[in-house]
């Protein structure tokens, strides 16, 4: 499996330590993986046995308050961009962090683009996929694009109050 | 009014240079048409029939006189010596290039004025009574709700990217001046029974393609929770919202299928998990903001005798003032109600000169301050009355006295088939005929107050579903035809029209709406209004006399 990068608050570009699966690929031993909620339905004990750490990737229309017992305390959790204009990911977002209380990694995967990501990190994501076509060196300027805001958020960069 | 602080004007100039990038970008081919169509939407950028529109923000409808003068001087420099006012209380200009997009946001930034969430699937701006601040059947000031709102409202990390667009109404007088029932969220200010502020929230009321009244889901909201309130709102919104049907995507459908028991309930629960929170308003912020929009100091030797002397000497002087001016909470002031409905021009256009008259008129005479009508009207609202004679001298010079305000030649219209890329008929040319038509004011004055509204589509920028008379404009194989309706309403009494028949012809509309007010004159009872009559004798009369 190539070799894929990750842009996390904090730390930039880096190099992904996660693997992402879909429904069939079968997990290295050891290695981190991010499967789909319901493949991890389905086969959790199988998966706990064969792989290290799990993460879950979550469809957009999932309430993630009635599965709370099951995301809280897990180490990654991914949220899908279908399309940029989508924006359903960020409520969810809130309210993993806010309603739940989440702390693990909340990554941003699919159509996004860089010019959100000042209000994805605002929402509590906290690692974003680079788009395939490298809008990824975006990423870095995309998060200075304001300094001010008028909304207090509970996570993410605390910028400057307005208002 | 409100000054930016330090923070807001640095945030707006921070958007000025996001934007000039993002178009840079644009123009470079590194963003797609796709990607940038939101990114500039958010900017109130449209691409339209023959060029960009650009919409420009006038919150809660206040201006400044020197907002006023800078908006004269950008239709002058970047666009064709007009603008256009709209029911949204915004402005457009029709004929800018996107190249310079970024430098007319620069020159709006200088004046702490955007574009910021003019279009897109974003909150909008806030809308309120023209007349807040200084309407005689006032309970308080709203606009300082409305500046809170709008802070709250900016750049909002959770909700840019709503199903649809999303509109917010705040009322604060008895009479509902804002058309809150037709608003994604309609907001009534009232006191309670211990004298504290508190709103009672209206959801899922809009126009266009499914026009629906709203329902009230939340009584007396405490004032500290309101934002709270409207985060829980939006947040089941964007979760729950329809995405796969964009005519089905605003908040009016989830509420009506949702049940709006169901919806309110749903909002509830997210409330009690944000209410007391971060958003919690505080008593300082309140009074920072009322202070803002604190009184002017009006002058006190207002020359009592001179309004009437003004009026015996001056016939058309008098005219005007009894059909443009609105009841003041200071004794001695009037509001001035400028008309941006003159006969032969398009309905809320207003040309650089006019904006420049009007902008020195609020300098010379009311504190500098100007008001947008959702009715698409301007409004000078602190004028003495040993000064109303001097405004409306320089008004009717600049055409901008046309004594209708109210009448049936004050016509709500949108830009239409001449301009808009959506539109399905023009609009312009209906009203330009109609008025022709209508040139005996005495008879407009006869048929009293009566709210005519025309869109050119389904979206219906125009809010023909709540114009007692509605015209909606409709494409039948490539012509242009009309669909009336009637018995709408915005206000306390809201309603939407009921449809009249097919749609009639283009050749044919100017005659059939005389028809209908032939009706309403033969039929109405004493003081009845044309809304008042047809409510009584219904459909069938007016039918009748337009389709035989």
């Amino acid at each position: 499996m190539a070799e894929s990068l990750i842009y996390r608050l904090g730390a930039g570009l880096v190099e992904d330590d996660w693997l992402t699966l879909d429904a069939e690929d079968v997990p290295p031993a050891g290695a981190s993986i991010i499967v789909p909620l319901a493949r991890w339905q389905d086969e959790a004990g199988i998966l706990r046995s064969s792989a290290g750490r799990i993460g879950l990737r979550l469809p957009n229309t999932e309430d993630v308050e009635a599965l709370a017992d099951q995301l809280r305390d897990l180490p990654l959790i991914a949220l899908e961009f279908p399309a940029f204009t989508d924006g359903r990911a960020f409520s969810q977002a809130r309210l993993l962090r806010e309603a739940l209380g989440f702390t693990g990694e909340l990554r941003a995967t699919g159509e996004f683009l860089s010019d959100q990501l000042l209000y994805l990190a605002r929402c509590g994501f906290d690692a974003f996929e680079p788009p395939n076509d490298g809008g990824g060196e975006r990423f870095e300027a995309a998060l200075r694009d304001f300094s001010v805001a008028y909304q207090p958020t509970a996570s993410g960069p605390q910028l400057r109050p307005a208002g | 009014m409100y000054q930016y602080s330090e923070p807001d004007q640095t945030l707006l100039n921070e958007r000025v240079a996001q934007f000039r990038g993002q178009t840079e970008r644009y123009l470079k081919g590194q963003l797609s048409d796709m990607q940038f169509l939101p990114l500039r939407l958010q900017n109130g950028l449209y691409v339209q029939r023959f060029a960009p529109m650009l919409r420009i923000a006038i919150p809660y409808g206040t201006l400044s006189s020197r907002q006023l003068f800078k908006l004269a001087d950008i239709a002058r420099d970047y666009d064709k010596g007009y603008a256009h006012f709209t029911t949204r209380t915004n402005v457009q200009l029709n004929w800018p290039r996107l190249e310079a997009v970024p430098d007319i946001l620069a020159e709006l930034a200088s004046v702490q004025m955007h574009a910021i969430q003019t279009s897109g699937n974003c909150i909008r701006n806030t809308t309120t009574d023209a007349l807040a601040g200084v309407a005689a059947d006032e309970i308080e000031d709203p606009r300082p709700w409305c500046e809170i709102i709008r802070q709250w409202s900016t750049f909002h990390p959770e909700f840019a990217f709503l199903p649809r667009k999303f509109k917010i109404a705040v009322s604060a007088s008895a009479v509902d001046r804002a058309a809150t029932r037709v608003h994604d969220i309609g907001l009534q200010l009232r006191h309670d029974d211990a004298g504290q502020t508190c709103f009672d929230v209206i959801v899922g009321g809009g126009l266009g393609r499914t026009p629906l009244l709203g329902t009230t889901i939340r009584q007396a909201l405490p004032w500290p929770q309101l934002l709270s309130y409207l985060e829980a709102v939006l947040r089941v919104y964007n979760r729950l919202g329809r995405r796969d049907n964009k005519y089905k995507a605003r908040i009016k459908i989830l509420v009506k299928e949702t049940g709006a028991q169901t919806f309110a309930a749903m909002v509830e629960r997210e409330f009690s998990r944000l209410a007391d929170g971060p958003l919690t308003i505080h008593a300082e912020k309140l009074d920072e903001l009322r202070a803002a929009f604190a009184r002017p100091a009006y002058r006190q030797d207002i020359d009592a005798r001179r309004l009437e002397a003004d009026r015996a000497a001056d016939a058309r002087f008098a005219l005007w003032t009894r059909h443009n001016l609105r009841p003041h909470k200071q004794p001695g002031h009037h509001s001035v109600i400028v008309s941006l409905k003159a006969p032969d021009e398009p309905p809320g256009d207003a040309s650089v000169t006019q904006m420049q008259a009007v902008a020195r008129l609020s300098e010379d005479f009311g504190f500098g301050e100007i008001r947008v009508m959702h009715e698409q009207n301007l409004v000078l609202p602190d004028i003495a009355d040993d000064q109303l004679h001097a405004v409306w001298k320089v008004l009717d010079e600049h055409g901008l006295a046309t004594p209708n305000i109210g009448k049936i030649s004050d016509m709500i219209c949108c830009p239409g088939l001449d301009f808009c890329a959506l539109a399905n008929a023009g609009s312009i040319g209906v009203a330009r005929d109609l008025n022709a038509r209508l040139d005996d004011l005495d008879y407009q004055y006869d048929l009293g107050e009566l709210r005519l509204n025309m869109s050119g589509c389904m979206n219906g920028c125009g809010h023909h579903s709540v114009g007692n008379i509605g015209i909606l404009g409709v494409d039948k194989k490539g012509e242009e035809w009309y669909q009336i309706s009637l018995g709408g309403s915005s206000r306390n009494d809201a309603a939407l029209g009921d449809r009249l028949g097919a749609a009639i012809a283009r050749d044919g509309i100017v005659d059939a709406v005389m028809q209908l007010l032939e009706v309403y004159l033969a039929r109405r009872q004493s003081e009845e209004s044309f809304v008042e009559t047809y409510r009584r004798i219904g459909l069938a009369p007016f039918k009748e006399a337009v389709y035989g």
